[in-house]
């Protein structure tokens, strides 16, 4: 299942709000905790990386990774925090509602 | 490559620099190698070989698009990111450095207090005389394209008045006519303006006579400026009909407000110029107040007018009578250059064809034609005040420079007090350039806030300079506007990087090992290392800009000390002079001679009078009058060759006024119209036209066919003005000129045994009982006039005195700093020498010996520098040579004794540190 548009900036946030990470971890984490279901685009998500960096939502230093390689390792801003909680809730709010519709049993089911 | 693992915060605290574009790009492939490479990794440990995972890895990473479009995407965000950080760590650099600019100033006052106030001094002063001379000399006319305004006749005659003959200085209207008629080709119009006196108006019921200034202009004289009317209508072609055509004037907008308190019906009401009513046609725009940049305009009146509003002045359309100058707009493509060239060629040819002789036609074809760039319009105090307003700026100028010099001084002293704060930075890594931002930054603090004092105190003294500058006249506004702005403005950043630049990059160029070694300390500092190059530069620098400005002010001192105590060749302190407004009481041809004597004769009998005398123009007033004589026997080379300077004068005016008769007599009673035509003539007269010879009995023509005898010789007499040359001048007897008094003007020269002052009292009371209502325009003892007419000089001087002597006492300080700075920093090797043995006398020499071989440097700078600047002050100077050896005498002793007195404190307390303190201190 490819991740729908708009919704991979808040996913990475999400990620991040745990831990710092590289991006290659970014995206095993995401398959791993949808069980496999979310695939994220390498493409779309060093893009995603850079362009909240750009807008200062997260901030990314040099570090080491467990093997020994050289990676940037990324975490949220406070602005990046901030974002995430309200656009956390913005989504909620939108599945809420569209769950709501869609789950309603229609005359002809 | 600068480490991007290191927090922002860190990196602002000592000043680390960030990514650049290029390292911002090599960045981002860094991170696509590293990604690139886990990807592959976890492809291989799923079962692909290695050429499968990388292909597979360089695919997903690609998306839908090649590797390098996502790439370049990467580069845009990183580097568009890196420039928005770079630019708020600017901002944020600035507000830290201003910060802690703030606080480094808070913590030395005394150092902010100084530094301001003397830069608020100097950058005020500056200002103060910029706004005088922008209005005096820069300012141009309010009018559309005033840079294409040409102007033709000399820009300062705005009140000529000549006759006798025709004239280039000023214009005739038949002149005017002949070059307006053949000048299509080179201007889009030409006007013509005479005149700007005051006039003698009656308005609504009101019977008392007003004085607005008042000027006659051609009918296209608003077109040709590019001026419209607010209300009603300007001058058209209708205005330029024959004499007494048109009886119409146009009023400015501040006359209007002023005298008629704007009243809406204005257009069409009337004006009563003493018998004739002109009516009001309309009202100037705002702003336009004439073309004289220093007078304004009240009321404008056709030329055709002349004859009604002041008939006795004769014929206007006489080729002999010289009263207008001239107002061209430039046609496109027209430079000044060539309107000059045609005007001259112009003017000349209709001179010569109109000359009276071949002799004259001579002179005509050889005339000085003046054509100038009309932008400012004319003015009658540009030319004299030129010279003075230059001198004034040149002499703020060399003060800012001293205060300059002074502030960099006093940051150098502060540069080695900080010298440890700034190599600590420079050991963490900080870049000089950053260091040399920050103190720059405190320079601009105090260029800033040294500039807005300044404006303050320049608003307040460019208000008062001008309107001494114009006589209190208060006509001329001075106004900081925006090129005022912008000159301080630009004065604060030159000033800034004058005192600012010098101490910053030596302060961030300090040996890194030096000050953090200290304590391993040295009891002789090493030679001149240990003292302040720059410091050392800077004394004599200011030593000898204070040597120039205190020469000039000698100079100027001395000048108007010649010009106030000379010979002015009459009885300075013993005369009354009273401006008797006759005109107004319509007292006019013989009524006026007998009202003439009867006042003179009434003076006469009181008691503490010696003499009682009258003439036309008075002494020390700016009017004066002019003739074109022919003299017998000689052929002048120039019309100012054959000009004259006259006067009209009652009975005994040489004795009267307390001048000497060297040949021949006075004036006497029996000189009236039945009498033959007689002058007096002064010395120079005589010696110019008679070469050696007596000129009494002689005889010469102020018009053709009327010989005129010398029938005495007077000592020359500074009678109009105390400086400049002087002048031909011949004395007639007013009852011989009818014409002139039929609208006579009258001043009473009264010589007195005592203070004239105190008979000012009985001298009015004497007028009173010969006419009650005789208005009495100027009681004043003629030494106050004399006084003012010098009020300019006298400016100068007092200006520079202050300039001079603030430059003297900034000098002191700085070398008072410098020496300071010196001994505290020789304290040790002081107290060796002193432990060795020297006596305190030593030291004191030591020391004085030291601060003096700065002087000294100073003055052998300064002098020539002095010289030099003597020199341009020529034309200021009256009876002083520029290198006048007792200015220069006293310029240096006042500056010696200043610095004397300045490295003395610094010596005695050197040579009174005791040495043991002075060993154990250390530094």
């Amino acid at each position: 299942m490819a991740i729908l548009k708009g919704t991979l900036d808040v996913l990475v946030l999400k990620t991040l709000s745990w831990t710092p990470m590289h991006a290659f971890e970014i995206t095993t984490w995401l398959e791993d905790r949808s069980g496999g279901r979310l695939s994220v685009e390498d493409a779309a998500l060093m893009q995603a990386l850079h362009r909240l960096e750009e807008r200062q939502l997260l901030v990314a230093e040099w570090g080491i990774t467990d093997n020994g390689r050289r990676a940037r390792y990324y975490k949220p801003t406070p602005a990046g925090r901030a974002h995430l909680r309200a656009e956390t809730e913005r989504l909620t709010d939108y599945v809420d509602a569209l769950t709501t519709i869609l789950s309603r049993r229609t005359a002809d089911a | 490559m600068p480490d991007r693992g290191i927090r922002a915060g860190v990196r602002r605290l000592f000043r680390l620099p960030l990514a650049s574009d290029a390292n911002a790009r090599a960045d981002a492939d860094d991170e696509l190698a590293s990604f690139l490479d886990a990807r592959i990794e976890s492809l291989t440990a799923r079962g692909m070989t290695p050429p499968e995972a990388t292909a597979e890895a360089l695919l997903r990473l690609g998306g839908g698009e090649t590797l390098q479009q996502v790439r370049d995407r990467l580069y845009h965000s990183a580097t568009h990111r890196e420039k928005r950080m770079r630019l708020h760590e600017l901002l944020m650099d600035v507000r830290n450095d201003l910060r802690f600019g703030v606080r480094q100033l808070v913590k030395e006052p005394v150092f902010a207090v100084v530094a301001i106030l003397t830069l608020a001094l100097g950058i005020g002063a500056n200002t103060a005389i910029f706004t005088v001379v922008d209005t005096v000399l820069l300012r141009t006319l309010p009018v559309p394209n005033a840079d294409r305004l040409v102007e033709i006749g000399d820009p300062a005659a705005v009140n000529g008045d000549m006759r006798g003959g025709q004239m280039a200085r000023v214009l005739s209207l038949p002149l005017y006519k002949d070059l307006r008629a053949n000048s299509h080709h080179i201007v889009a119009g030409l006007a013509a303006s005479g005149t700007a006196g005051q006039l003698y108006v009656r308005i609504g019921a009101k019977n008392e006579f007003e004085h607005p200034t008042g000027r006659y202009v051609s009918g296209n004289y608003f077109n040709v400026l590019g001026v419209t009317a607010e209300r009603g209508r300007v001058f058209g072609d209708g205005e330029d009909g024959p004499p007494g055509s048109s009886p119409a004037v146009v009023i400015s907008d501040a006359y209007w407000r002023r005298r008629f308190g704007g009243a809406a019906n204005i257009v069409g009401s009337d004006i009563d110029f003493d018998g004739a009513r002109l009516t009001v046609v309309g009202v100037a725009r705002p702003g336009f107040t004439g073309d004289i940049s220093e007078l304004s305009t009240d009321i404008w009146l056709p030329i055709n007018m002349k004859t009604v509003i002041q008939p006795h002045d004769g014929l206007i359309d006489d080729r002999g009578t010289s009263w207008l100058l001239l107002l061209g707009r430039l046609a496109p493509g027209v430079t000044l250059a060539r309107a000059r060239t045609e005007f001259t060629s112009l003017m000349r040819t209709s001179l010569v064809a109109n000359s009276q002789s071949p002799g004259e036609a001579e002179q005509f074809r050889h005339e000085p034609i003046s054509v100038t760039s009309g932008a400012s319009g004319f003015s009658a105090v540009r030319h004299t005040f030129h010279a003075a307003l230059l001198t004034l700026q040149v002499g703020v100028a060399l003060l800012l420079l001293i205060v300059c010099t002074n502030i960099a001084n006093l940051l150098l002293a502060r540069a080695v007090k900080r010298a440890p704060e700034m190599s600590l930075r420079l050991a963490l890594g900080a870049h000089r350039t950053r260091i040399v931002r920050q103190l720059m930054t405190e320079s601009a603090i105090v260029a800033i806030l040294g500039a807005v004092a300044g404006l303050g105190f320049a608003w307040w003294g460019g208000q008062a300079l001008v309107a001494s500058a114009t006589d209190g006249s208060g006509i001329a506004s001075a106004t900081i506007d925006l090129k005022v702005l912008a000159f301080t403005v630009a004065v604060a950043i030159l000033a800034m990087l004058g005192f600012g630049l010098a101490p910053a990059l030596r302060a961030s160029g300090v040996n890194l090992a030096a000050p953090i070694q200290s304590a391993g300390r040295t009891l002789v500092s090493s030679g001149r290392g240990g003292r302040i190059p720059i410091g050392r530069v800077l004394v004599p620098m200011q030593v000898a800009l204070s040597l120039v400005l205190l020469m000039g002010t000698a100079l100027l001192t001395r000048s108007l000390r010649n010009v106030d105590n000379g010979d002015p060749g009459l009885d300075r302190d013993h005369i009354l002079t009273v401006d008797v407004d006759v005109a107004q009481r319509g007292v006019k041809g013989d009524r006026f001679f007998a009202l003439a004597r009867d006042i003179s004769t009434r003076i006469a009998n009181l008691p503490g009078v010696q003499a009682v005398t009258y003439s036309q123009n008075g002494l020390f007033r700016a009017n004066d009058s002019n003739a074109l004589v022919t003299v017998p026997g000689f052929a002048g080379q120039s019309h100012e060759d054959s000009t004259l300077r006259y006067d009209l004068v009652g009975p005994g005016y040489v004795r009267g006024i307390g001048g000497r008769l060297l040949r021949g007599r006075d004036i006497g009673s029996n000189d009236d119209a039945h009498a033959p035509s007689v002058a007096v003539v002064n010395e120079t007269m005589e010696r110019f036209y008679f070469k050696g010879q007596s000129a009494v009995g002689k005889v010469f023509y102020f018009e053709p066919g009327v010989p005129t005898t010398i029938v005495g010789v007077a000592s020359d007499v500074r009678d109009h003005s105390l400086t400049g040359p002087q002048r031909r001048r011949a004395y007639a007897p007013y009852a011989q000129q009818l014409d002139a008094a039929d609208q006579p003007a009258l001043t009473l020269e009264i010589r007195t045994t005592g203070d004239p002052s105190l008979l000012s009292k009985s001298v009015k009371a004497a007028i009173a009982s010969v006419d009650a209502n005789l208005p009495l325009v100027g009681v004043a003892p003629l030494s106050q006039r004399m006084h003012d007419s010098i009020s300019e000089q006298r400016l100068v001087v007092v200006l520079a005195i202050g300039f001079g002597f603030a430059a003297l006492l900034l000098a002191a300080v700085g070398l008072y700093g410098v020496m300071s700075c010196s001994v505290a920093m020789r304290t040790s090797e002081i107290g060796l020498r002193s432990a060795l043995g020297a006596q305190q006398r030593d030291l004191l020499g030591l020391v004085l010996r030291d601060g003096l071989r700065l002087v000294a440097f100073g003055i052998a700078a300064g002098v020539p520098l002095a010289l030099i600047a003597a020199r341009a002050l020529g034309s200021q100077l009256h009876g002083v040579p520029a290198t006048d050896p007792v200015s220069m005498a006293v310029a240096l002793a006042v500056l010696l004794v200043c610095a004397i007195a300045a490295s003395f404190i610094p010596a005695l307390r050197a040579s009174r540190i005791p040495p043991a303190v002075a060993l154990g201190r250390g530094r």
